[in-house]
């Protein structure tokens, strides 16, 4: 097991706060965050590349803090790649093998299996002019890999890539993940990238994990509204929270609907754009909330498409599938009735 | 069709390139055969055109055994007063060479302390090749010092962090990545280097008049018996220089082309 316990850095007007993690053997963490939050500084930290002002990474109970990168065992791959441009395909696989002085005919062995594994057999003697963005990154997760690490650190390792060949390789971690259950932190800033390999994840923000659990966990039950935001709830609004009648209701300017109980005054409230259904007409339901809004903008997001409504100034955006699109004719100043239930509204 | 931007500057560019290479060959075409043939049979133009190249050959190996460590550390890691090492090394570049030979002299002269140093193991620095390498190595080492410097800095700090966390040593990352995707701009900076070596006179002159450099040679040629006798000891050793760093660069570009 490894852990990271309190770790922090100062890196000029940057600052790591305190932050604890813990890699099991089959966890896939995501971490998440915008860029410039202090996700790739953490990777570096773990990797041994930066060291931190205070706080331990620790591999099976030893302090591995001070150690060099190069004796924790763990393996690093990057966005960009980082393929090394002197060496041909079998030698960019095989450099981690040599560096630790592997017997030649082991070498070639692991190299050829660890290539055959990820289909990259065919380009094996060839330099890395003229592959393509999937092409090395597979070699780059063979690299990681043939080494056997006990922690595998991915920096953004699918961004660079087109949306065919990234679903490829969400599906060929997905696999070497199930098979080898070596540990990994992956470094994103997408969501949905992170919610379909990650079943561990961390949200951070300027240099703070502000909340981490199963991905599960994160999309039903968002700590913050910046954590509902990451994830990729659109209706976030900032408002008043009063309570009528027994009925907590969330007041912003004219707009007015009713919320779980909870909290008072003022507060912030997501309606998960999934939850929001749209109807040519008042709906007879038994959702509580019915708001009445303006077709501003339809945004294709395939396979589905986001239609933006204005409410009385409240911009408020539902997600449908392309045919209901089409069959309700639903184009910019259509008006239309949103309703949503109480119980799917997250209070913050 | 070119804008009227890019005919000015081609015009511009164009009397620089013909000015640069018009006398040369000028001096390389008014070469009569004959003239020719009695220089490459005078011994002592041979041998001091062989000692030109083998000085400077010397002195770009203790060149690249020395700036290509430097131009690491200066590429890639932060120490103190590294603006100041910086500046020493570009020194030589805009200090006179006949300066530069002064101040040699003033270090490695025989009533001088590096001059009693090196005596020890009867090494002088006066009128030797010693001189000669010294001279050199002081007036073209910056150019491959920055070379090795500019190469090592384009190699990227990523894959360096990368191949650190698969596994290698910062050696093992310096020689087996680092160098091996700089030495292409390293090789050409210890060209640069020996052909400035090769081509140096004024410091040369200070320390070692004799034996005789052939930049020296043409010198003593042109004043002792005028242009007729020093013009084809020039042209044969620009001929000479032509050759080789065409082949060099043929060799470096074949090379590349393999990869």
């Amino acid at each position: 097991m490894i852990t990271v316990r309190e770790i922090s850095c100062r890196l000029g007007s940057f600052h790591l706060r305190p932050t604890s993690l813990d890699f099991h053997e089959g966890d896939y963490w995501i971490l998440l965050g915008p860029t410039g939050s202090g996700k790739s500084v953490l990777l570096s930290i773990i990797a041994g590349l930066i060291q931190p002002d205070s706080g331990q990474v620790l591999k099976e109970g030893e302090d591995i803090t001070r150690v060099v990168p190069e004796r924790r065992g763990f393996s690093m791959m990057v966005q960009d790649f980082a393929l090394f441009p002197n060496l041909s395909v079998f030698e960019n696989i095989a450099f981690p093998l040599r560096v630790r002085h592997f017997p030649k005919n082991e070498i070639s062995g692991k190299v050829t299996a660890m290539a055959a594994q990820m289909g990259i057999t065919p380009l094996l003697k060839r330099s890395l002019k003229g592959l393509s963005g999937g092409e090395k990154q597979r070699i780059a997760l063979a690299r990681a890999l043939v080494a056997k690490p006990d922690l595998l650190l991915l920096d953004e390792p699918l961004s660079a890539l087109d949306q065919v060949t990234k679903r490829e390789l969400v599906e060929e971690l997905r696999i070497i993940h199930r098979k080898q259950k070596i540990p990994v932190l992956h470094v994103t800033h997408d969501f949905e990238e992170g919610i379909s390999l990650g079943n561990r994840m961390a949200v951070i923000h300027k240099g703070e994990i502000i909340q981490k659990g199963t991905p599960e966990v994160l999309s039903r039950q968002p700590g913050t509204p910046l954590v509902a935001a990451f994830i990729g709830i659109r209706n976030i609004f900032k408002g008043r929270i009063v309570a009528i009648e027994g009925g907590w209701i969330f007041v912003k300017e004219e707009v007015k609907f009713e919320l779980p109980k909870g909290k008072l005054g003022e507060g912030t409230v997501a309606i998960p754009s999934e939850d929001i259904l749209l109807s040519a007409n008042p709906m007879v339901s038994s959702a509580r909330n019915t708001l009445s809004g303006v077709v501003k903008e339809i945004r294709p997001r395939p396979p589905l498409v986001d239609v933006l409504l204005d409410v009385k100034s409240l911009p408020l955006t539902a997600t449908v599938t392309q045919r209901t699109v089409e069959k309700m004719e639903i184009r910019p100043g259509l008006r239309l009735f949103a309703t949503f239930k109480v119980a799917s509204i997250k209070v913050f | 069709m070119k804008t009227l931007f890019e005919k000015a500057f081609v015009i511009l560019g164009g009397l620089l390139v013909l000015f640069l290479v018009i006398p040369l060959i000028k001096m390389v075409a008014s070469l009569d055969f004959n003239v020719a043939r009695k220089v490459i049979a005078d011994v002592e133009v041979l041998q001091s055109i062989s000692l030109t190249l083998r000085a400077a050959l010397y002195a770009t190996v203790i060149g690249i055994v020395t700036g290509v460590p430097l131009g690491y550390l200066l590429a890639k890691k932060a120490f103190p007063l590294k603006n100041i090492v910086q500046a020493a090394v570009d020194l030589p570049v805009v200090v006179p060479h006949t300066a530069a030979g002064i101040a040699l002299l003033m270090v490695f002269g025989r009533h001088f302390f590096g001059g009693k140093l090196f005596s020890f193991i009867d090494l002088s620095f006066v009128g030797t090749e010693a001189g000669i390498v010294i001279a050199m190595t002081f007036v073209s080492a910056p150019f491959l010092i920055n070379a090795a410097r500019d190469a090592f800095a384009a190699v990227p700090a990523r894959i360096e962090a990368v191949a650190r966390t698969l596994g290698a040593s910062p050696f093992q990352v310096f020689w087996r990545i680092s160098l091996p995707v700089a030495l292409r701009g390293i090789l050409s900076g210890a060209l640069l280097m020996w052909a400035r070596g090769i081509s140096e006179f004024g410091a040369i002159i200070i320390l070692t008049y004799h034996p005789m450099v052939t930049p020296v040679l043409i010198f003593e040629r042109f004043e002792a018996y005028g242009l007729k006798f020093a013009y084809p000891v020039a042209a044969l050793l620009v001929l000479i220089c032509l050759v080789l760093f065409s082949l060099f660069r043929f060799l470096a570009s074949r090379r590349e082309k393999d990869k």
